[in-house]
């Protein structure tokens, strides 16, 4: 039966740290093993990590490529309405010479390609990102990376959720692995979910955070599950989010703290190739209840 | 001085380094401190919360285009215009998609018969508070779904350096976002150090090598701490020549660290003797504060 769009499941949770990659990863991991078409989409552009858990090396098969004006020295007769189009200040005029391009303040919203009268500024392109895609224990992965030193990863994470949507009617599921923060790419990847999985930590910070997310998806009507990560942390504080939860009428998973998911972790590892590890059965309830969420017959057996 | 703490991963300990950083650098020469991630400020809770707020401002980071339908000709010029696709065409006219709007204005600007105003949008507040822990900190709060952050944290900065100027503090201390996109450059530029914490697993490594590659181009000097060194001290004493970058220091994962975040108390006066209070201590003697 041909279908729209798989369910979507993004993997979020505010503060950095919390675990989203690690649940991101041994989840998509886990219901394709459950026999589902899964995609993985790594929208952290930042510091792209899902893959190296998923142990896939990946390919660029799409440049995120923006404006820049090309500027036609001989063609340009330094009148000047360029610079004074330009919102940022990135185009000044070296008296009686030539006009200078500031590529670090160019915001690409390409008013001087529109304004000038002869003709003298032509559409070129600066390369912010790369779309990567690859493939390891039958996910299949699509990763949007920042280049250094650019500062759009808005726009790549745009572009990536682009490319991602043009293929996915192919998949049963696809797990977006969200960033830290409550911005404008978060906020984009909720519209497009059906599922949100919160994951916060047993602290203050953690809760604060998880407060925000939860006030922003609120926004979107997408579905909330708080994904208690590090629980029994030496120290925590799982009331305050115990509370929080059952105060705002959220679902909550719990997944325990636990050595052999950091030592997994870091090690480049998934946790659930340690079945009887107390973190690895925590993400295969948390599995079965995002299964119930979404009313996934397939993966009731497990 | 302006020293910035920034990690290319979130959750390696930058909060943890800031505040605590705030605590010692209060008795000597002063302090402001700037929580510049602005989509999930917290070093005002882990330096105790606000004992009172000092100022408060609104923020109107973006302009928004709005469309007078009675003039719009459907020539679609400023659909065509728009580099980020946030303008579609409807049978009433285009219709704007704020969430990809930029708010550079080249729809209005290419518009034929001036139908489209930019209006000034809220997209955040910066406000400044005197924290529990005695602590002057300037918080960026950036309204949830926003962009434009990077110019927000300028803002923040240059408001951390009148009042630093203003009470003769020495220093002002940094907390930025995690990554390295817009705000994380922001937070970079101008400063005079970045300490990039660093955690000894790869993923934190791998955003830090990148972290590093964008204090490189800004000129800024990088210098690293390892956190939780202990959970893998093999790796982690590896870490400054994979970065390439100068070690200060390396603090011990301790329960105490965790605890302080409970009890909304820096480490440093929550409990200063714990061995990573103590590792602390040594680095910020190091930094040469």
């Amino acid at each position: 039966m041909a279908r729209e769009r798989p369910k979507v499941i993004t993997v979020t949770g505010g503060k950095g740290g919390t675990g989203k990659t690690v649940i991101a990863s041994n989840l998509a991991a886990l219901l394709s093993s459950a026999g589902l078409r899964i995609l993985l989409i790594d929208l952290d552009v930042e510091n792209p990590c899902a893959h190296t858990l998923l142990g896939a090396s990946l390919k660029v098969v799409e440049k995120v490529a923006i404006f820049k004006p090309l500027i036609d020295e001989k063609a340009c007769t330094l009148c000047g309405e360029c610079v004074s189009a330009c919102p940022v200040h990135a185009l000044a005029i070296v008296p009686s010479r030539k006009v200078l391009f500031l590529e670090a303040l160019c915001e690409s919203c390409a008013a001087c390609l529109y304004v000038c009268p002869v003709g003298a500024i032509s559409r070129g392109e600066r390369i912010i990102g790369w779309i990567k895609e690859g493939r390891a224990r039958s996910v299949d992965i699509v990763t949007g990376e920042l280049k250094p030193g650019s500062r759009q990863y808005h726009e790549v994470m745009e572009r990536t959720m682009d490319h991602a949507r043009r293929v996915w009617r192919r998949y049963d599921i696809a797990v977006m692995d969200l960033p830290p923060g409550a911005g404008r790419g978060v906020y984009a990847a909720l519209k497009l979910s059906d599922l949100a999985l919160m994951v916060t930590e047993p602290t203050r910070l953690g809760l604060a955070d998880l407060e925000r997310l939860h006030n922003l998806a609120g926004k979107t009507g997408v579905k909330e599950l708080v994904v208690l990560n590090k629980y029994g942390l030496p120290g925590g504080t799982a009331v305050s989010i115990e509370e929080f939860v059952s105060r705002e009428r959220l679902k909550l998973v719990r997944v325990r703290y636990d050595p052999e998911l950091a030592r997994a972790y870091a090690r480049g590892k998934l946790v659930v190739e340690s079945p009887q590890s107390p973190s690895a059965q925590d993400i295969v309830k948390l599995m079965n209840v995002v299964a119930d969420v979404l009313g996934l017959d397939a993966v009731k057996y497990m | 001085m302006e020293i910035v703490v920034a990690s290319g991963k979130g959750g390696t300990g930058k909060t943890f380094l800031s505040s605590n950083m705030a605590i010692y650098l209060r008795d000597k020469g002063g302090v402001v401190a700037v929580d510049a991630d602005v989509e999930a400020p917290d070093l005002l809770l882990a330096l105790g919360g606000a004992r009172r707020v000092l100022w408060r401002e609104e923020y109107y980071g973006a302009k928004q285009p709005t469309i007078d339908y009675a003039k719009c000709i459907r020539c679609w010029m400023c659909v065509k215009a728009c580099e980020f696709g946030a303008l579609a065409a409807s049978p009433k006219g285009p219709v704007v998609d704020y969430d990809r709007c930029e708010g550079l204005g080249t729809c209005s600007l290419v518009c034929p018969v001036n139908a489209i105003q930019l209006v000034e949008a809220h997209t955040g507040a910066m406000y400044a508070a005197e924290s529990e822990a005695g602590i002057t900190v300037i918080t960026g709060d950036l309204d949830l779904g926003q962009g434009a952050s990077g110019r927000l944290v300028y803002e923040l900065k240059e408001r951390a350096y009148e009042l630093s100027r203003e009470r003769n503090a020495r220093y002002r201390v940094v907390d930025a976002a995690p990554g390295i996109g817009c705000p994380v450059i922001s937070s970079i530029a101008g400063a005079d150090v970045l300490i990039v914490v660093v955690e000894p697993t790869p993923q934190s490594v791998k955003g830090a090598k990148r972290l590093v590659e964008v204090a490189d181009m800004l000129r800024v000097k990088t210098l690293a701490v390892v956190n939780k060194y202990d959970l893998n001290p093999d790796y982690a004493r590896s870490i400054p020549e994979m970065l390439e970058v100068e070690l200060v220091g390396r603090v011990p994962y301790d329960e105490a660290v965790v605890r302080s975040y409970t009890l909304m108390k820096p480490l440093l006066t929550y409990s200063p003797r714990s061995k990573a209070a103590q590792s602390l201590l040594e680095i910020f003697s190091t930094l040469g504060f």
